[in-house]
């Protein structure tokens, strides 16, 4: 059977016994959206890389060991993994005092925001760029709310989990996040399909 | 699985009410949040009968609707991967990982 057809959890557990290519096919079916949303926190190519490494070796060592316990939920279970390496390195740069729960909605505005050519590689066209700039734009809970529900693919309820808010709470950052989106394209020009 | 064929059946009831009688579609109080939640397909099926109903004939929700979906969609232009070497790093540790395991089992 092929193993696009099988279910994360079958993978896991295929893994878990011994099959290393179960683990292939894990991470490259997740791989972009953790990427995507650990770069969209750091901002930074070097460090993205790092901290995917980093997340998979600790999903990779946690699995190894049989401490496994998300039945069907291994995307946002690395998720997690990833988030939680992202907060530990602002923290030991002391970029920041806090991280979401912070009232100061600067708070990514403290990094410089490099648009050096190893990035721009990356950047296929104008509203790709404008895009990562967007979302760069907002407040930081609502920045980091879009990047959980929306590159991640965390549930409203988990992410609400994650960052210690109600859901509501939750529903309503991402609701002001889209709103504010809008209002920056329509500011900025940018052309939307 | 009871529940959801309960629901399946609920909905499809409602439809056919509606239709077979033209009866004006049930509204509800629907807020942005629920919006959200149906766009993020985080409803349930018959929460996601009644706000598609509800997205026919309400101009208002059907704004936001909109609005939402557009900043969705412009939040799909980005998608980045991570370099082959993390990928072969990644994969290389695990073979490692499994090895060990293997030779001291």
């Amino acid at each position: 059977m092929s193993q696009k057809l099988i279910s994360d959890t079958a993978l896991v557990k295929q893994y878990m016994a011994g099959e290393n290519n179960a683990l292939s096919e894990l991470i490259s079916r997740h791989r972009d959206k953790v990427y995507t949303s650990i770069y969209m926190f750091v901002k930074e190519d070097a460090l993205a890389e790092d901290i995917f490494q980093d997340t998979f070796i600790k999903v990779i060592d946690t699995l190894r060991k049989g401490k496994y316990y998300e039945d069907g939920k291994f995307l946002p279970w690395v998720m997690r993994i990833a988030y939680n390496l992202c907060i530990d390195h602002y923290r030991k740069v002391k970029r920041t005092p806090n991280f979401a729960n912070s009232e100061d909605f600067d708070i990514f505005n403290v990094l410089k925001y490099n648009e050096d050519n190893a990035e721009e590689k990356m950047i296929k066209n104008q509203t790709y760029a404008k895009v990562r700039a967007l979302i760069d734009e907002l407040p930081a809970e609502q920045k980091e709310v879009v990047i959980l529900r929306h590159y991640a693919e965390m549930s409203f309820k988990e992410i609400s989990k994650l960052t210690d808010v109600s859901i509501n709470t939750a529903l309503g950052r991402m609701r002001y996040a889209l709103i504010n989106m809008r209002k920056l394209i329509v500011d900025n020009a940018i052309p939307v399909r | 699985m009871l529940g959801n064929n309960v629901k399946l059946g609920s909905v499809l009831l409602i439809y056919f009410l509606t239709n077979k009688f033209n009866l004006v579609p049930m509204q509800g109080n629907f807020t942005q949040n629920d919006l959200l939640k149906y766009l993020y397909a985080e409803t349930d099926i018959v929460d996601a009968f009644m706000i598609e109903q509800a997205l026919s004939s309400n101009y208002e929700l059907k704004e936001d609707y909109t609005l939402f979906n557009n900043s969705k969609e412009l939040l799909n232009e980005v998608k980045l991967s991570p370099s082959k070497a993390t990928m072969d790093f990644i994969f290389a540790y695990s073979k490692k990982s499994l090895n060990f395991e293997q030779q001291n089992y």
